[in-house]
């Protein structure tokens, strides 16, 4: 049997560039690469929040019991979201002077109402980019992509894709595909109600659920979607579900659906396959085809796809049914192929990677002349595929005529070993294989051990290497290795392979601190933990060990990456309080959103220091510390993304130089005023003529420090206890939320009087979470709507805790 | 990577203390081109530093919109000129070798008035501190070239231009005389200042026979927009009940089908739009719009000048 790779899903993806870090593509003048896969996947690689599996406190122990347990818990498949480098890759950096339409609409769109007659959030320019990506591949590389499955793609994305199509929509060869994004997101049929609970409580977290629903967009890489909501984890599934269900303003009900999908549960799978098969917002259902996963019940889609006519539908539908691995669709899959081969090229190259997931039984006579006959025609007329397209600009390396039939080619090659009743199918994919010597002109990757594959076929192909043996591991081993390959294709990979192969790469990638692009890495922790190998404790702990004297240098990816063995470890109960207390201090220096002004204020305060006392005879090893502490600070606070611990060496170098002088020209006090200036315009200078604020790396919120207090709270060591009684105290810290649960998941009863002074905190989701906490230690409530409740209100009920808890025996 | 121009050693002999070498002195700050020009210039030069610190030469190296185009100077070519050497001591032609140290200083001080062995200035000065030396070279338009001519060929235009046939030199616009006499600025007269460039086009605007004639005449000494390869102008010209139409002046883009429409130096350019029926002469705006960096958004641009139909 073979053996199913399945993989944990991820907590938290990588940090999204819009210009790949080396050795990323190359500057062109005028291009965009296209991701592996298809479109319909792409949001799932966004930088995304997800909620931990089980209930918020668990009822089980913590520490598997002696003698073990013979449960084990459902591995879930894998799941693709294994980094957001790769969604972008503009790979021009002034597409603006290009082409004007990518500066916005000429006219503001919205305001649109959608969240309980509020406007909805703005939208970021890391969202924009996302539209202007999709367009620009649709626009310069219309061969590579179906153009309903770009439309599919920007329609999940939901209301930030109109930013794009607005602005999109008088370019040659888009206008159209940007027109059908603005009719299917901005159709709005819904309705106003508010779901109200049987209980007080479910009324006070179905408001929280609803406000947080509200409060950013789902697939907004910065926005971090979900970042209270999903802490209460399974708690608000089902509250997610009654917003689904409640004919409310469509913005909340379409969040809803991109929420449920983070849950990944066979209950939520439930409620995303009824709302898929009975929605008639496009948005929500884009959402939730694109959450469905294998095992879930496919009649009610396939019912949906039997009777629908809509191209963009169909595609999305006919998507989900081969990711799901539906083989109960395969004769309407294959009967719609076969009128999409005369008629819709589109359609059938989604149709074939849908065929080529689907397990498709021995004696399937139908899929294995359709896969002939489509091999034959790609072969027998290269230019006939081609999709006729009115676009003016063109890219650096165009399409050739012949890439649609060649990519139909390949994908018939791949149906056809994975059918395994082709003799000669084996020999044919070889063939390609071979052909893939040479790297492709103006490819973004070089993907040198399967480069002549076109984007569409590239995951296909990877998943079908198991099937040939021996080779086909060497071929993935190849792709695994490759630093010139796409991260997404090399993590696809390293997933293909068998235990026994994957373990030991994946251990060297984890502690290879520069070698590897953070996707792979992170792959890596999924593998050795779904693997169960051991090795992830030790090499988990030493990456921690290795970061942990300047943990706050850390950039979103590293964090990730650190936040990712957290988990892992957490989950197997593997850490001691020892090794999280370190990065306690990191918790100090969490920030709040970047401000330059607050940040110029202490580095003129700092720099003017400095130079004082350097004017003063500060000098060597005292002065290389004060400057590093400066630097440190710098980083720690992530001033500016160009300053981090890669960049901590020079910018010490440069900070030094810039006072050399000033113990020579001590008296001249003007000097020494323009140096601390100098300092702090060096970190926080003088905007002058803006950029567009997204040609940065986008930074995705990692809630690092809430991991390392999970995992803290769950150790339940005395030295836990005590560092988290200290953080109690701190009314100052942005993570007092978290310090509560841990606080709650110590099992510490001394912990309970510092929570309860919490219940007064002005922060109703602090108040929130110390209430539950208490809840959890006392195994008491006292019914209070602790987050809008009026202050008489919640001050009653938190004496009633008082006095509860001074009787509590400890 | 720090490059020290002295090094220090200690020799010692077997099996009898010797005299150790003495310590060579450390080089003064006025030649270091490792050290930021603060440290190496502005403790005698304030004001030319303060001046310099505002420019694109201080941010040659750490502008956004320059690690945007050469993505985190990936592109090699472009780094010998936003972090150079001294360029006297090696070329006035060709581009300078690139200083791979102390990068976010961008064009150092000594990048243009280093030499091998000294600093170069406008006249002797032998009792200051740096004693710098007069070289011609220094008040030479040719002086410029090195950086500016590459890629930008903002100098292969001058030699094209009025300017350069009466002698004009690019410091002559560039770097203005203080208006209290002591000498040039070395501050942001170019690109980046709204109030410079403005001074770089005159215009005019009429309306006749039904069509507005807007006439543009180049100042400069080189194509406008100039230098920078992806600045832009645009001309906008609103008329009610259409979309603003935009006449945009910039080179065209590697591989772009369009031609070089900048203005040449010097070069007087009429333009019509008609205005169709029934369009008052005061309903009709114009607006001369510049975009000094590829990545500015419109919203931001430098509004040159407005001119209505009305007066």
């Amino acid at each position: 049997m073979k053996r199913r790779l399945a993989l944990f899903s991820m907590r938290l993806f990588a940090a999204l560039a819009v210009l790949l870090a080396a050795p990323g593509p190359s500057p062109r003048d005028l291009e965009v690469a296209v991701p592996p896969g298809s479109p319909t996947a792409w949001a799932r690689w966004l930088p995304a929040l997800t909620p931990a599996r089980g209930p918020l406190f668990p009822t089980t122990p913590a520490r598997v019991p002696k003698g073990g347990t013979v449960v084990a818990a459902p591995k879930l498949p894998l799941d693709p979201r294994l980094g957001g480098a790769g969604v972008l890759r503009i790979t021009t950096a002034d597409v603006v002077g290009h082409l004007t339409w990518v500066n916005g609409p000429k006219e503001p769109t919205g305001p649109l109402t959608g969240a309980g007659g509020r406007a909805i959030p703005a939208i970021s320019g890391a969202s924009q980019w996302l539209g202007i990506a999709a367009f620009l591949r649709l626009m310069l590389h219309r061969q590579q992509v179906s153009e309903a499955e770009i439309i599919a793609h920007l329609v999940e994305i939901g209301e930030p894709s109109l930013w794009a199509a607005t602005a999109a929509g008088g370019e040659a060869g888009i206008e159209g595909a940007a027109r059908q994004v603005r009719l299917r997101v901005e159709k709005r049929r819904g309705g106003s109600a508010v779901p109200v609970g049987a209980t007080p409580r479910e009324t006070m977290l179905l408001r929280f659920c609803g406000e947080e629903l509200g409060a950013a967009h789902p697939f907004d890489p910065e926005a971090a979607f979900g970042r209270r909501l999903f802490v209460l984890a399974a708690e608000m599934e089902p509250l997610l579900i009654r917003w689904l269900l409640t004919d409310a303003e469509p913005f909340l009900v379409r969040n809803a659906t991109a929420a449920l999908a983070r849950y990944r549960t066979p209950t939520a799978q439930a409620a995303l396959v009824m709302a898929a098969a009975t929605t008639t917002d496009d948005v929500v259902l884009m959402r939730a085809l694109a959450a469905l996963e294998p095992g879930c019940d496919a009649g009610p889609i396939l019912k949906r796809l039997s009777a629908n006519t809509d191209a963009v539908e169909t595609a999305a539908l006919i998507a989900a049914l081969g990711r799901i691995g539906a083989s109960v669709a395969l004769p309407e899959i294959v009967g719609r192929a076969r009128r999409a081969l005369r008629e819709d090229p589109d359609l059938l190259m989604t149709a074939l990677v849908a065929l080529c997931r689907i397990p498709v039984p021995l004696d399937d006579k139908q899929v294995t002349d359709f896969a002939a006959t489509v091999r034959r025609a790609a072969r027998g007329n290269r230019d006939r595929f081609e999709v006729a397209h009115g676009a003016r600009e063109a890219p650096d390396f165009p399409d050739p005529g012949s890439l649609r039939a060649e990519t139909l080619e390949q994908l018939a090659a791949c149906l056809r070993v994975r059918l395994g009743t082709v003799a000669t199918a084996t020999g044919e994919l070889h063939e390609l294989l071979g052909e893939s010597r040479s790297v492709r002109a103006g490819a973004a990757y070089e993907n040198r051990p399967i480069s002549v594959f076109w984007p569409a076929a590239q995951i296909p192909v990877v998943e079908t290497l198991p099937r040939m043996a021996d080779d086909g591991q060497r071929v993935l081993r190849a792709l695994v290795e490759d630093d010139r390959s796409d991260p997404v294709l090399r993590v696809a990979a390293l997933a293909q392979l068998p235990p026994s192969v994957r373990g030991p790469m994946a251990e060297t990638l984890l502690t290879a601190v520069a070698a590897a692009p953070i996707e792979l890495r992170l792959a890596a922790v999924q593998v050795l933990d779904f693997d169960g190998a051991a090795g992830l404790v030790e090499r988990g702990k030493r990456l921690l060990g290795l970061d942990a004297p300047r943990p706050a240098g850390a950039s979103a990816q590293d964090r990730q990456l650190l936040m990712s063995v957290v988990q892992a470890l957490d989950r197997r109960s593997a850490w001691q309080a020892a090794d999280l207390l370190p990065w306690l201090p990191m918790l100090r220096a969490v920030a709040a959103a970047p401000d330059p002004a607050r940040h110029r204020a202490w580095l003129l305060a700092a720099g003017e220091a400095l130079v004082a006392s350097v004017a003063d005879g500060l000098k060597g090893k005292e002065l290389a510390t004060r400057v590093a502490e400066l630097v440190d600070r710098v980083i720690a606070e992530r001033v500016d993304p160009r300053f981090s611990a890669a960049s901590r060496k020079a910018t010490i170098e440069y900070v030094e130089g810039l006072l050399a002088a000033v113990r020579k020209a001590r008296g001249n006090a003007a000097y020494h005023q323009v140096v601390a200036r100098a300092i702090a315009d060096y970190f926080v200078p003088d905007p002058g003529v803006s950029v567009l604020s997204s040609m940065h790396e986008f930074t995705a919120f990692v809630p690092l420090e809430e991991a390392i207090l999970t995992a803290l709270g769950r150790t339940r060591e005395p030295e836990a206890v005590a560092a988290l009684r200290e953080l109690l105290a701190d009314k100052t810290l942005p993570v007092r939320a978290h310090v509560c649960l841990a606080a709650a998941m110590t099992g510490d009863l001394s912990l309970l009087q510092p929570l309860a002074r919490l219940l007064l905190d002005d922060d109703g989701f602090v108040r929130l979470c110390a209430h539950e906490a208490l809840r959890q230690l006392t195994r008491r409530d006292v019914q209070c709507d602790w987050l809008y409740g009026t202050v008489a209100e919640r001050g009653a009920a938190a004496q009633e805790w008082f006095k509860i808890l001074a009787k509590v025996r400890r | 990577m720090r490059v020290a121009t002295w090094s220090l050693w200690l020799l010692a002999a077997c099996g009898a203390p010797a005299d150790p070498l003495p310590a060579e002195p450390e080089p003064p700050a006025h030649t270091r081109i490792d050290l930021p020009s603060l440290a190496a210039c502005g403790s005698c030069h304030l004001r030319q530093y303060e001046e310099w610190a505002q420019s694109l030469h201080h941010g040659a190296w750490t502008n956004d919109n320059v690690r945007a185009a050469t993505r985190n100077f990936e592109r090699e070519e472009c780094r010998c000129c936003h972090s150079p050497m001294p360029v006297l001591p090696h070329s006035l032609v060709e581009r300078p070798p690139f200083r791979d140290f102390n990068h976010d200083d961008g064009v150092h001080c000594l990048s243009c008035h280093g030499l091998a062995d000294g600093v170069a200035a406008t006249r002797d000065i032998p009792d200051a501190p740096c004693r710098p030396r007069a070289d011609a070279r220094l008040q030479q338009a040719e002086l410029c070239q090195p950086c500016h001519e590459p890629t930008h060929q903002a100098f292969a235009e001058y030699r094209l231009s009025a300017a350069f046939a009466d002698g004009v030199r690019c410091a002559d616009c560039h770097m203005p005389e203080r208006e209290d006499g002591s000498g040039r600025s070395h501050g942001p007269h170019g690109g980046l200042n709204a109030a410079f460039v403005r001074k770089a086009l005159r215009w005019s605007c009429a309306i006749a026979d039904g069509e507005l004639v807007v006439t543009l005449r180049n100042k400069t000494g080189h194509k406008f927009p100039g230098e920078i390869p992806s600045r832009s102008f645009v001309l906008q010209v609103e008329l009610p009940g259409r979309e603003p139409i935009r006449e945009l002046l910039r080179r065209p883009h590697k591989g772009e089908d369009r031609a070089d429409n900048r203005l040449l130096p010097d070069e007087e350019r009429v333009l019509r739009f008609p205005l169709g029926d029934g369009v008052a002469a005061a309903d009709v705006l114009v607006r001369f719009l510049f975009l000094p960096l590829p990545m500015t958004p419109i919203e931001q641009a430098f509004v040159l000048g407005e001119w209505r139909g009305d007066g």
